[in-house]
């Protein structure tokens, strides 16, 4: 179970992009109800929002004004750094997003090395 | 450059620049443009100078009817178009342009060749980019943003270094971009090339990093940035 959390939850961790997802922002703010905040940060301005899985693993949907329109990306924590471990998380986050493995346009598994 | 289009029409009138047309344009290779987002805008004014993004805006909002200069101008950066200014198009066409004398917006469409990029089309001088090295691959890049600014491009060049700071809320820093082979670098920005691989594992097919720890990564400043070594540097954030 997921829930929205202020993006200040996210001070103090590191994340990293890990799926991309073939959905706009807007996509969550009108199904899911989960509005994005407009930012900026050392790479470039974005629109993000966090949230929390199970009250224990914080992550981010966020789309950086470079990436293509339709997309928002899942950033997770630093230290999560098992691709299989990564894997499970991304499935997890789909299921809860509502998201269908064929709107996965890329996630680490399909190149670690990225 | 496109046949389509008369060098000097007067294009504010004529095609009565809209978002439609805007579209067409965006939409059709009939122009014999080679890369449809590769066309040019030429804004020029009678006796002008080179104007910034913030005096195009302003000239563009007086030309059109409220709002539509700025949705322009979003529309064209929506689309990567490259911006040209022009120091002295069309004073000729200007006296016939009645309340619009002195403002022009004129349209020529430009084949995406590297040698024409960044030159004047229309008379004057231009801001070229600012190429120091040889490209090589793979080509990362960044746009102008608060933290990309055109100091930061002039000071990237001068020290043919990147660096990068922590992520809002991070205390790692890192040197970060957007990879070339399938995001475009924007009108703005900087292109480089660097013999450091970017951090294994951090990135996407769009996005590079680059971590303090990973070989070739340096730290600036007590560990404030990380920074890689460049060895070419395409900067088109001038002036």
């Amino acid at each position: 179970m997921f829930r929205q959390v202020p993006l200040s939850r996210l001070e103090g961790h590191e994340l990293v992009p890990q799926a991309i997802i073939d959905r706009p922002t807007s996509h969550f703010t009108q199904r899911l109800n989960i509005p994005f905040t407009r930012g900026e940060d050392d790479f470039d301005t974005y629109e993000a929002a966090a949230l929390e899985l199970n009250g224990d693993i914080v992550f981010e949907l966020k789309r950086y004004s470079g990436y293509p329109e339709n997309s928002t990306t899942v950033y997770l924590p630093y230290d999560i750094d098992n691709v299989e471990q990564i894997t499970r998380l991304i499935a997890i986050i789909a299921d809860e997003l509502h998201i269908p493995q064929t709107w996965i346009s890329w996630q680490r598994r399909d190149n670690p090395y990225f | 450059m496109g046949p389509a289009i008369a060098p000097n029409r007067p294009v504010v009138e004529s095609i009565a620049i809209d978002l439609r047309q805007c579209r067409f344009l965006t939409g059709t290779s009939t122009f014999g443009c080679r890369n449809k987002r590769h066309f040019a805008v030429v804004v020029a004014r009678e006796g002008g100078d080179r104007m910034g993004e913030q005096a195009i805006n302003a000239l563009l909002t007086k030309v059109f009817p409220t709002g539509m200069g700025f949705a322009f101008v979003a529309l064209m950066q929506k689309h990567r178009l490259n911006l040209h200014i022009s120091s002295c198009a069309a004073r000729r066409d200007a006296n016939n342009s009645g309340p619009r004398r002195g403002a022009w917006l004129r349209w020529r469409l430009e084949e995406p060749k590297s040698s024409a990029r960044g030159r004047m089309i229309a008379g004057g001088g231009t801001h070229a980019p600012v190429i120091k090295g040889t490209a090589g691959t793979p080509l990362y890049n960044r746009r102008e943003s608060p933290t990309q600014t055109r100091h930061d491009a002039a000071t990237q060049v001068a020290s043919m270094e990147v660096w990068g700071a922590a992520a809002r809320g991070s205390a790692m820093p890192s040197v970060k971009a957007y990879r070339s082979a399938v995001m475009a670098p924007a009108a703005r920005g900087v292109e480089f090339c660097s013999n450091v691989s970017p951090t294994a594992g951090k990135g996407t097919p769009f996005e590079a990093r680059w971590y303090i720890g990973s070989t070739g990564v340096v730290t600036r400043q007590s560990g404030t940035f990380a920074a890689i070594p460049i060895y070419f540097i395409k900067n088109t954030q001038v002036p």
